[in-house]
C-alpha cells in the first residue's frame, strides 16, 4: 500500500513538472516572439519614416510650384501630395507609437501593471490618429491644413506622456543591469572572503573589487540623477530639456556599467588564475 | 502487481529527473548572493562558470547592447505638421 501511494506520488510529481517545464518553454518563446515583434515594428518605422521624407519632398515641391502658378492643374497636385504627406505623417507617428508599444512589452523590468497602464494609454492615441488618417481623402486643401493643426496640437499635448514612458523605459533597463552585476559583484565578494579565510593574499582581487564597486555607486548616482528627471518631465516647456538631461544621466550610468562589467570579469579571470596556483 | 506500480514509479522518477536536466530555459538563473555556496573542493576551472555563468554574461552583454541606443531608438518622430499652401 505504501509502495503504491509512493508510485502515485511519484507519478503526480513527474506531471506537475512536466506542466512546469511546458510553461517556462512557452515563456521563453513568448519571449523571443515579442522581441521578433519588435525588430519587425523597428523595420515598420524605418519604412515609414524613409516614406514620410520621400513624400515630404514631393508635397513642398508641388507646393512651390502651385505657389507660383495658381492654376486647376497645379492645385490638384498640391492637394494629392498634402494628401499624402499629411497620411503619411500620421502613420510614422501612429509606427512610433507601435514600436513604443512593443518596447514596452520587451521590457520584463516592468511590472504587468506598469506595462499594461502604459499600453492602454498609447493605444488611445494610436486610435485618436487612426480617426483623423480617415477625414485625409475626402479633405480639401484647407481642411487638411485644419486637420494637421488639430493633429499638431494633440501631439504637442501628448508627447510629454510619451517622453516620461520613453524615460522610464530607459531607467527600468539601466536598474535591471545595475541590480544584476551588483549581485554579481557580491558573488565575487564571497569567493574573496572564502580565499582570505584559507590563507590567501587577496590584496589584488580587493583592489579591483573597489575599483568595481567605485563605477557600480557612480551608475547608481547617474542612474538616480536620469530617473528624476524622466519623472519631472510634466510640461510641454521642459519636456525636450528634462528628456536631454535624463537621457545624458542614463548615457554614462551606461558608460559606467559597461566598465564595471568589464571589471568584474577581469575580476573573474584573476580569482581563476589564483585558484590555480 | 504492487511490484509492478513501484518500478513504474522509479522509471517515471528517472525520466522526470533526466527531463528536468534537459529542459532548463536558457534564461539566466535568478542572482542572490546567498545562493553563492562555496564547495570544498574549488578548483579554476569551475569558479569561472560559478560567478558568471556563460547565459548571465550574455543577458549582460546583449542589455548593455541595447541600452546603448535605445534612447535615440526611442526618438519621436520629426513632422512638420504645417501642410497649407498659404
Amino acid at each position: 500500500m505504501r509502495r503504491e501511494l509512493l508510485a502515485l506520488v511519484i507519478t503526480g510529481v513527474f506531471l506537475l513538472s512536466f506542466l512546469g517545464s511546458a510553461s517556462a518553454f512557452s515563456l521563453r518563446e513568448l519571449g523571443e516572439a515579442i522581441q521578433q515583434k519588435y525588430q519587425e515594428i523597428k523595420q515598420k518605422y524605418l519604412n515609414a519614416s524613409n516614406f514620410y521624407q520621400e513624400v515630404r519632398q514631393k508635397w513642398l515641391q508641388a507646393r512651390e510650384t502651385y505657389q507660383q502658378i495658381k492654376n486647376e492643374t497645379n492645385r490638384e497636385e498640391a492637394l494629392e501630395w498634402a494628401r499624402k504627406v499629411a497620411g503619411a505623417g500620421i502613420n510614422i507617428t501612429i509606427t512610433y507609437l507601435e514600436k513604443v508599444i512593443a518596447k514596452v512589452n520587451a521590457t520584463t523590468a516592468l511590472t504587468e501593471e506598469q506595462r499594461s497602464a502604459i499600453i492602454s494609454e498609447l493605444q488611445l492615441r494610436i486610435e485618436w490618429l487612426r480617426n483623423r488618417t480617415q477625414e485625409i481623402p475626402q479633405a480639401n486643401l484647407s481642411e487638411i491644413s485644419n486637420i494637421t493643426h488639430k493633429i499638431r496640437n494633440y501631439w504637442q499635448n501628448h508627447r510629454v506622456a510619451v517622453k516620461r514612458h520613453v524615460g522610464k523605459i530607459l531607467s527600468v533597463k539601466i536598474n535591471w543591469l545595475i541590480q544584476k552585476i551588483e549581485n554579481l559583484t557580491e558573488r565575487a565578494e564571497a569567493k574573496i572572503e572564502e580565499l582570505k579565510a584559507n590563507g590567501t593574499n587577496t590584496s589584488e582581487l580587493e583592489a579591483l573589487l573597489d575599483d568595481l564597486n567605485e563605477k557600480l555607486d557612480l551608475a547608481k548616482e547617474k542612474y538616480e540623477a536620469a530617473k528624476e528627471k524622466f519623472e519631472n518631465i510634466t510640461t510641454l516647456e521642459e519636456a525636450n530639456q528634462l528628456f536631454r538631461e535624463g537621457r545624458d544621466f542614463i548615457r554614462e550610468a551606461h558608460q559606467y556599467l559597461v566598465q564595471a562589467f568589464q571589471q568584474f570579469k577581469q575580476l573573474v579571470k584573476e580569482i581563476k588564475e589564483v585558484l590555480a596556483g | 502487481m504492487k511490484k509492478a506500480v513501484f518500478l513504474a514509479g522509479i522509471l517515471l522518477l528517472a525520466v522526470w529527473l533526466s527531463g528536468c536536466v534537459q529542459q532548463q530555459p536558457p534564461s539566466a538563473p535568478s542572482i542572490t548572493p546567498g545562493n553563492v555556496t562555496a564547495p570544498s573542493n574549488v578548483t579554476a576551472g569551475n569558479v569561472s562558470a560559478e560567478l558568471l555563468s556563460p547565459e548571465e554574461a550574455e543577458a549582460i552583454e546583449a542589455l548593455l547592447n541595447e541600452t546603448q541606443s535605445l534612447a535615440e531608438e526611442l526618438e519621436e518622430p520629426q513632422v512638420d505638421w504645417n501642410i497649407s499652401v498659404e
